[in-house]
């Protein structure tokens, strides 16, 4: 099985960080003991642009869950139809040929879901099998190529796609002015990705296109860490929970799963010549670098990603390995480890052989 | 030797985490300190009222130690205008 295309999409409205960081400051002046603490927050965040689905002008006027909500699944179907159709493209297919589709995402909600929605737009069969996944936030991308992964292990001959639209900008809260949500309306920001998963028999099993097989995946949950991040939901939708632990959570665990998810596979970690990691923000990326002992630049696509879109929660490790696949594939026969961490706290593994 | 610059930095961090200054040297590093990105951003602020200069926002995340922050603050009062003289 293998990975043989990723697309991605970003809306229209881009902006200098400190762009947004004035607009959001005028929005919440009077609200702020020390204004200052925001623009500190968000020029050290390591982003300097981020795309938005409104202009920054109208996010005032979007009051309450329901409206910010209907907004979300209106953009999710406009923004995920195009990531589909890039990645659907870029593997020389069409929705005809997908078998199952995995749709994340955590930043809004709906039912029927945004990838029925999108089977209503696009040719799939009728007969394809729906996965939506709500709630697993940033470590989404990775998870979801696991399962995807799985999928087409039980059906070689199939072809399943991931759907990651994060609208993180349709989450921010006006009465929410705590270091968390200043922190969390500079990281993260709006955009899709969509990645095409090939079984091991099907129509895209020898591509000559970059696209590496999906080795193994991991997935570890680390008990009673529920604390370190995710929402606290309530009339106004979602409130952002991020614990200044998410570092040391990182520090703590990544090594010894990576370690182990690579010993399972008699590998070790000089064998990996790249290493695809969500763009978490820059104190993640450090602890990321510094507990893998990591030779310089090695995470710089993922920093890239961070600098140039923001942390765009489970879409972010798939738009980097959309930069991996089309600006720096491996060589042949090299190995490569995707993932991403996220809410529970927990993380997946996927082991890539190119 | 440790300057009047370093002597300060290193009082302001101390004292921000009710530690003994004697326990920091420009080898520390915030993260032994246990220093996140607020307790960093808030000990901007009383190194800019200490030494009357103005840190850009974006220069907090590339201090990883004690020296950094002094060596940064010696740059910024080489680069500030000395103040006019006083006028009787």
């Amino acid at each position: 099985m293998r990975i043989s295309s990723v697309g991605t999409a970003y809306p229209p409205h881009r902006y200098p960080q400190a762009e947004i960081t004035k607009a959001l400051a005028q929005r919440w002046e009077g609200k702020m003991e020390e204004p200052r603490i925001l623009n500190r927050l968000h020029a050290n965040c390591g982003v300097d642009f981020r795309n938005l689905v409104f202009p920054l002008e109208a996010y005032p006027s979007l009051v309450g869950f329901g409206q910010t909500n209907t907004a979300w699944i209106a953009a999710a179907v406009e923004l995920g139809q195009q990531a589909v159709t890039r990645a659907l493209e870029a593997a020389g297919i069409t929705a005809a040929d997908i078998s199952a589709i995995f749709f994340a995402s955590v930043t809004g909600i709906a039912s029927p879901t945004i990838d029925a929605r999108l089977i209503n737009l696009m040719p799939f069969p009728v007969n394809v099998k729906r996965t939506p996944i709500f709630g697993l936030g940033c470590v989404a991308g990775a998870a979801g190529i696991a399962r995807a992964a799985d999928y087409v292990r039980a059906f070689p001959d199939q072809i399943a796609l991931l759907l990651s639209v994060e609208l993180c900008s349709l989450t921010w809260q006006d009465d929410d002015q705590s270091i968390a949500n200043l922190i969390s309306t500079g990281l993260f920001a709006d955009g899709a990705a969509a990645v095409v998963v090939a079984g091991a028999n099907s129509k895209l099993a020898n591509t000559q296109r970059p696209s590496p097989r999906i080795l193994d995946t991991r997935s570890t949950f680390y008990r009673d860490t529920q604390h370190v991040m995710g929402w606290t939901i309530g009339d106004l939708g979602f409130k952002i929970v991020l614990s200044p632990d998410v570092p040391k959570v990182v520090n703590d665990n990544l090594l010894s799963d990576v370690q182990g998810f690579l010993s399972h596979n008699n590998l070790q970690l000089s064998d990996i010549s790249s290493y695809i990691f969500h763009s978490g923000g820059p104190k993640v990326l450090e602890a990321m670098e510094t507990c893998l002992s990591l030779p310089p630049d090695a995470l710089a696509p993922s920093w890239k990603s961070l600098r140039e879109v923001g942390n765009l929660s489970a879409a972010s490790v798939l738009a980097v390995l959309e930069d991996y696949l089309v600006n720096n594939p491996g060589k042949p026969g090299t190995y490569s480890i995707l993932a991403a961490m996220g809410p529970a706290f927990c993380s997946e593994l996927v082991l890539l052989q190119w | 030797m440790i300057d009047h610059v370093a002597n300060r930095c290193i009082q302001l961090i101390a004292k921000s985490k009710n530690l003994a200054p004697e326990t920091i040297t420009l080898d520390t590093t915030f993260d032994s300190l246990n220093i996140d990105s607020l307790d960093k951003i808030n000990l901007s602020f009383e190194v800019e009222e200490a030494f009357a200069i103005v840190i850009p926002d974006d220069a907090l995340s590339s201090l990883k130690t004690v020296g950094d922050v002094v060596r940064g603050v010696e740059k910024l009062l080489q680069e500030t205008p000395a103040p006019p003289p006083a006028v009787n």
